[in-house]
């Protein structure tokens, strides 16, 4: 019976995280990216996509990890291959959506150690010190998203440079302001559409 | 075991305390009816006109529109040619 439940739970999460993430990042591809790409591109200045990393990861925990990670892979070999924004070997492919799927769990395990802990995550002790990071409080999640938003920049920077693929680094501070704003745009727009097609009239 | 639904009802109750800190919800569909219908008459507009366009029954229009002048939003006077008539204006 565990099993079971087990099992619909982690089906659940998985279709979840997979249809948030292709959805993300098919707007991204159509209302964001056709902007920037004139200039080359150099990471983009407003990565919506960045939002399904950080709330599935803070709300469904490790479960969502083998989904984002599909849906990371997927989206940037077909949808991001079709429209020629996926330059990557397979293996630096596999590397970097490894490194961008687990950049939100890095985030919130470092976050871990300077004391904010989050109840969705196993693996350390809670104590009566532990300060507990409100999933229903945005204030929290922009936290995350900050700190997560400094970790991925920041590893696929390093990534970039030992692989010898790019050394730029605009790219850098591209992708650590895109991850941030495209995240608020998302979860303030999602705010907005809750307010103004699904509140009880 | 983790509870999906509950997840998902944490996450909606995070975008209500969006709306609640930028106070998005503090007018009601009425209200917005009628203060959309002022602010669409770009000058100043009667209670007549309000029930016409609004589609709001008059009882109505009256109750919302002391509830926005409680709020500061709009102000209503007394029409100068026709004293029995009141006229409201947005207040911003």
């Amino acid at each position: 019976m565990n099993s079971i439940s087990d099992l619909k739970y982690f089906l659940e999460v998985s279709v979840t995280t997979f249809v948030s993430f292709n959805l993300l990042y098919i707007i991204w591809i159509f209302f964001i990216i056709s902007s920037e790409t004139a200039s080359g591109f150099n990471g983009s200045i407003m990565y919506v996509p960045h939002a399904a990393r950080v709330l599935t990861i803070c709300y469904f925990g490790i479960s969502a990890i083998p989904a984002l990670y599909a849906a990371h892979v997927f989206c940037t070999f077909v949808i991001g291959g079709a429209y020629g924004l996926n330059n990557l070997l397979l293996f630096d492919l596999l590397g970097t959506s490894l490194l961008s799927t687990t950049s939100v769990l890095i985030a919130l395990y470092a976050m871990a150690g300077l004391g904010f802990k989050i109840r969705t995550l196993p693996f350390y002790e809670f104590t009566k010190d532990s300060v507990y990071l409100d999933l229903g409080n945005h204030k929290h999640i922009i936290m995350v998203t900050v700190f997560s938003a400094a970790v991925h920049s920041l590893s696929l920077y390093v990534y970039n440079y030992l692989r010898a693929i790019s050394s730029n680094p605009e790219m850098f501070i591209r992708f650590f302001v895109g991850d941030i704003l495209g995240t608020l745009v998302t979860i303030f727009t999602l705010s907005f559409m809750l307010f103004a097609f699904f509140r009880e009239r | 075991m983790p509870d999906f639904k509950k997840q998902l009802t944490t996450f909606v109750q995070m975008l209500r305390n969006i709306e609640d800190e930028f106070k998005l919800h503090s007018l009601t569909p009425n209200e917005q009816a009628v203060f959309y219908t002022i602010l669409k008459s770009n000058d100043v507009c009667n209670i007549t006109k309000i029930v016409d366009k609004s589609g709001l029954s008059r009882s109505t229009v009256y109750k919302t529109l002391r509830k926005l002048e409680e709020n500061n939003l709009i102000e209503a006077f007394q029409s100068q040619s026709d004293k029995r008539e009141s006229i409201v204006s947005l207040k911003v």
